[in-house]
């Protein structure tokens, strides 16, 4: 069943786009990962997603959650859906926690923001969010400051204020990226533990590929404000279709912890990603792409089906990617 | 071993070095007898978390803090209560890149003044502008980009910059502190290559201070493991990949994801304390 749909988003600041024409959709209960680096336009559209747009930036195309279409709606009504239905998670959990309310209260009040239950019900409820998230003294926990804990901690509180009112989809922007490798661990396999037991679905974006693909069922892969591949992880993985994801593929297997690590020089991306308002027109990736031709010149549209790219010259579907 | 003249004293050494801040009654250990040398020509990597103790250790490497217990050395001799003048040389030949260029480039400052100060700062004579340009050619910066401010370049560039800058006073040593853990993959191996070609070319010695035990194995040769700021596993690089001798270092290795790989929870939870609990905060 599909919970969440996106099409053709379009983001405008000054009539430049910041994001392309975005289309993508995650089912009930999926872990859907959505990758790309700074400049592709991700943390834009995970703002978009959670109606919180900055000002002076203007919105077309459709979201729609549950069969209700999101954009349009009073901030007064996108407030109820927010924390209720769709929660987020944010990479810095300092600017997201009040830094002078107990972190129990914090709970508690996301709580009754969307539930009318007791104060007493709401409590009990916020000690056992605290407990599924690890900690093994909730009570005691409930009662300390956000700066009173340690980053992987503020982010367990955030996660447990994620929880708090059975969200449909979880969005989690960068969530363990300013976190230490040993804390990243601890903090995905909770994330990845919990969205299955309450079966939520997830929205993960995030830079980096090994984590994504560690996470998630699905990939989408970002480039220039639009989606440019998608495809289950292992076929994202195995048989990359997209230049770009190829290429990303590339540099991401250069660095890694487990088999052969190159030796000498590593694989690179050639050029650099674009300002937001200097992609060429067309195919996104042109003037990087080592496949591009004449055609480019035109915007390629994402193909249907399991596995979808936007290129006029993608690699074959038969595992020809990272030649 | 990778250095050259076994006669010749390690470039950089700490011996036995300690380090606590705050108050006499609320002592916090950042270093607890910690040793290390660094070699000519050799590529050293210390990797460590949050408390640590691995940006003091950089800290005190280039004189920026002194150790209450232990020794610092550069080339065979003592820089602990040294005068500045008497410490010149290492000020010249120590030079570090940092995580955040922004906290390296002065915002107001153009990219090649920003360049050239330490030259003014150290007294070097010769064709300022000339250097500069070269330095920035050296760094892969377009033509140009001298001009520009800060805030002008992206992420990537403004750690060239940062490089270059480094590289001015023509060091012996580099010290890069989590130097590209900014930074995207794509943009983080175009950085590491320069470094890595820049090393060669110019015969550096390098101290690379990373939490990523991924790209340590790739830049580095020899590698020292610091927790709650003692020294727990030292080594060569592969030896330590392949067979980790100390369980931390090995939740180190195994925490790192990998692409396609499954999330594998380290097992000891204590690692994760709030402030209080971790090594840099409180003694044990």
């Amino acid at each position: 069943m599909t919970l969440l749909t996106v099409s053709d988003l379009v983001v405008e600041a000054a009539g430049q786009q910041i994001i392309r024409g975005l289309s993508l959709s995650v089912n009930a209960g999926e872990r859907v990962g959505l990758i790309g680096e700074s400049g592709s336009g991700k943390t834009m559209a995970a703002l978009a997603l959670m109606g919180l747009l900055p000002e002076g930036l203007s919105l077309q195309g459709s979201i729609e959650l549950e069969g209700v279409e999101l954009t349009g709606l009073s901030d007064r009504r996108y407030s109820e859906i927010r924390g209720d239905r769709l929660a987020m998670i944010f990479q810095e959990p300092m600017t997201a926690l009040d830094p002078l309310m107990r972190v129990g209260r914090q709970i508690r009040d996301a709580v009754r923001l969307h539930r009318r239950i007791s104060r007493a019900e709401a409590s009990s409820r916020m000690l056992q969010l605290l407990a599924r998230v690890g900690f093994p003294n909730p009570a005691e926990q409930a009662r300390r400051f956000p700066h009173q804990l340690s980053g992987g901690q503020r982010q367990r509180v955030l996660i447990a204020i994620a929880l708090a009112c059975d969200p449909a989809l979880i969005l989690a922007d960068e969530p363990t990226t300013a976190l230490d490798v040993t804390v990243q661990a601890q903090v995905l396999s909770l994330l990845q533990r919990l969205v299955r037991e309450e079966r939520s679905a997830l929205l993960l974006i995030s830079h980096d590929l090994a984590v994504v693909s560690s996470v998630c069922d699905r990939i989408l892969v970002m480039y220039g404000g639009t989606v440019v591949e998608s495809a289950p992880t292992r076929e994202i993985l195995t048989a990359p279709r997209h230049p770009y994801t190829v290429a990303l593929l590339d540099t991401s297997r250069g660095i890694s912890a487990d088999g052969e690590t190159a030796a000498g020089q590593l694989p690179t991306i050639p050029g650099a990603v674009p300002a937001w308002d200097q992609f060429p027109c067309g195919c996104v990736f042109r003037g990087r792409c080592p496949r591009e031709q004449d055609r480019c010149r035109e915007v390629p549209r994402l193909t249907e089906g399991e596995h979808r790219v936007a290129c006029w010259f993608p690699f074959s579907s038969e595992g020809g990617g990272g030649a | 071993m990778t250095h050259l003249s076994p006669a010749e004293p390690p470039l950089l050494e700490v011996l036995s070095a300690s380090k606590r801040y705050g108050s006499r009654s609320h002592p916090v250990r950042a270093l607890s007898g910690v040793s290390l040398q660094l070699w000519r020509g050799e590529r050293l990597g210390v990797v460590g978390e949050s408390g640590s103790g691995k940006s003091t250790l950089a800290r005190l490497l280039v004189a920026l803090e002194m150790p209450e217990a232990g020794d610092i050395r550069f080339k065979g001799k003592s820089i602990v209560g040294r005068s500045r003048r008497e410490l010149e040389e290492l000020h010249r030949s120590v030079q570090m890149v940092f995580q955040d260029p922004f906290g390296t480039l002065d915002p107001r400052l153009r990219v090649a003044e920003s360049v050239a100060e330490p030259l003014r700062a150290l007294k070097i004579g010769g064709d300022l502008g000339r250097r500069v340009e070269e330095l920035l050619e050296a760094v892969g910066m377009p033509a140009g980009s001298g001009r520009r401010y800060p805030h002008q370049l992206s992420g990537g560039q403004r750690q060239r910059v940062a490089i270059a800058r480094a590289l001015a006073p023509s060091p012996e040593v580099l010290i890069a502190d989590e130097a590209v853990s900014a930074l995207d993959v794509a943009v983080r191996a175009q950085v590491l290559n320069l470094i890595a070609s820049l090393v060669e070319r110019f015969g550096l010695s390098m101290l690379f201070i990373s939490h990523d035990m991924a790209v340590i194995r790739h830049v580095c040769t020899r590698v020292l493991v610091l927790f709650r700021g003692e020294v727990v596993e030292e080594g060569p690089t592969e030896q330590v990949f392949r067979q980790p001798s100390h369980p931390y270092t090995a939740a180190l290795i195994s925490s790192v994801p990998t692409l396609g790989g499954r999330i594998q929870e380290p097992k000891a939870p204590d690692w994760e304390g709030g402030p209080g609990a971790t090594g840099a905060d409180q003694i044990p």
